[in-house]
């Protein structure tokens, strides 16, 4: 279904609105070669993966029958296009799909319905950050957290991506992807567990040397990058509920 | 609660979508247990970080020819 504002950029689309498009493309360009990534290790490929989409984007507006939201129906192109292009990719290059073994990635720390997986047999460690909001722009943390989600399982790195980056919701996840809510619910966690753990070995690390060297924040301060502003707390625990 | 039942309510609490009727023992549960508390914190700071992430700012090297195809597909249309 539509929301007013998608319902008016559909109008605008169809009335061929050069703006609305290129809005729209800047808006969803760069998610979108994103999820392509987590099809293809092919920069190039991915790149073809989003034009495809885009083309189809535009032969399709007049026929969208709306049953989605416009984002929901840009992604399910995007993967069903990818799912494509990577296959054929796979079979020209001779290289052998990942089993499902593979991409649910199912040696994890984590099990639904057995929490975490040896439970708590090593407790996990504090990270004892003093400034969570700095630690979270630099640059180091950010490479540490592209090279987790990289090395990710497929199914695993495309819900984290869709979830946790890009900020898309689950029921749209579970129609773009395909998968069942629970299935989504799983590797969401899964993913999670492991960016964790590659955060765990790093901001030990990290802590390991803080305590040899006093004059490593200075420096690590000095290779922040400007972002967007940083919190890292739980969140608020009042307020409405959402079962 | 136990901390198997815990962890899997983590992934709704960070998301601040528990269930009204589960949030009143998760936090019991977290406040008390340490492990869990400690890997509760480290989930939220990890799902922060990911939404903090740079988006990828690969721009289509098609762009323009993208806005041809639309003009063209949409030409007769009347804006």
């Amino acid at each position: 279904m539509l929301c007013e504002s998608e319902e008016k950029l559909l109008v605008k689309l169809r009335s061929g609105d050069e703006i609305a498009f290129s809005t729209l493309f800047d808006e969803l360009n760069s998610a979108l070669y994103g999820l392509a990534r987590t099809f293809t290790s092919s920069p190039a490929l991915a790149e073809d993966i989003v034009q495809e989409t885009w083309l189809a984007v535009i032969r399709g507006l007049r026929g969208f029958e709306g049953r989605s939201s416009l984002r929901t129906w840009i992604f399910s192109i995007l993967v069903r296009r990818a799912r494509t292009m990577s296959a054929r990719e796979m079979r020209q290059s001779g290289v052998v799909a990942h089993s499902n073994l593979a991409a649910n990635g199912s040696s994890i720390e984590w099990e639904p319905g057995r929490g975490r997986v040896g439970l708590w047999e090593e407790s996990p460690t504090p990270w004892h950050l003093d400034d969570p909001a700095t630690v979270l722009q630099s640059r180091e943390l950010i490479e540490v957290l592209e090279r987790a989600l990289e090395a990710l399982p497929e199914q695993q790195r495309q819900v984290v991506l869709l979830r946790d980056v890009e900020d898309v919701s689950s029921t749209e996840v579970c129609n773009v992807l395909g998968i069942t809510e629970t299935n989504q619910r799983v590797l969401l966690h899964r993913g999670r567990a492991r960016i964790r753990e590659a955060l765990d070995r790093y901001l030990r690390d990290e802590s390991d040397t803080l305590a040899r060297s006093p004059s490593w924040r200075n420096e690590r301060q000095a290779r922040t990058v400007a972002s967007r502003p940083a919190t890292a707390s739980p969140p608020a625990r009042s307020g409405p509920a959402h079962d | 609660m136990n901390c198997a039942r815990a962890i899997d309510l983590m992934g709704d609490a960070i998301e601040g979508c528990l269930a009204a009727s589960l949030k009143e023992d998760f936090y019991e549960h977290v406040d008390a247990c340490t492990p869990c508390g400690t890997y509760f914190q480290q989930l939220c700071f990890t799902r922060t970080a990911l939404k903090q992430l740079p988006r990828q700012s690969k721009t289509s090297r098609q762009r323009n020819e993208l806005m041809k195809r639309f003009k063209s597909e949409f030409r007769d249309e009347d804006p």
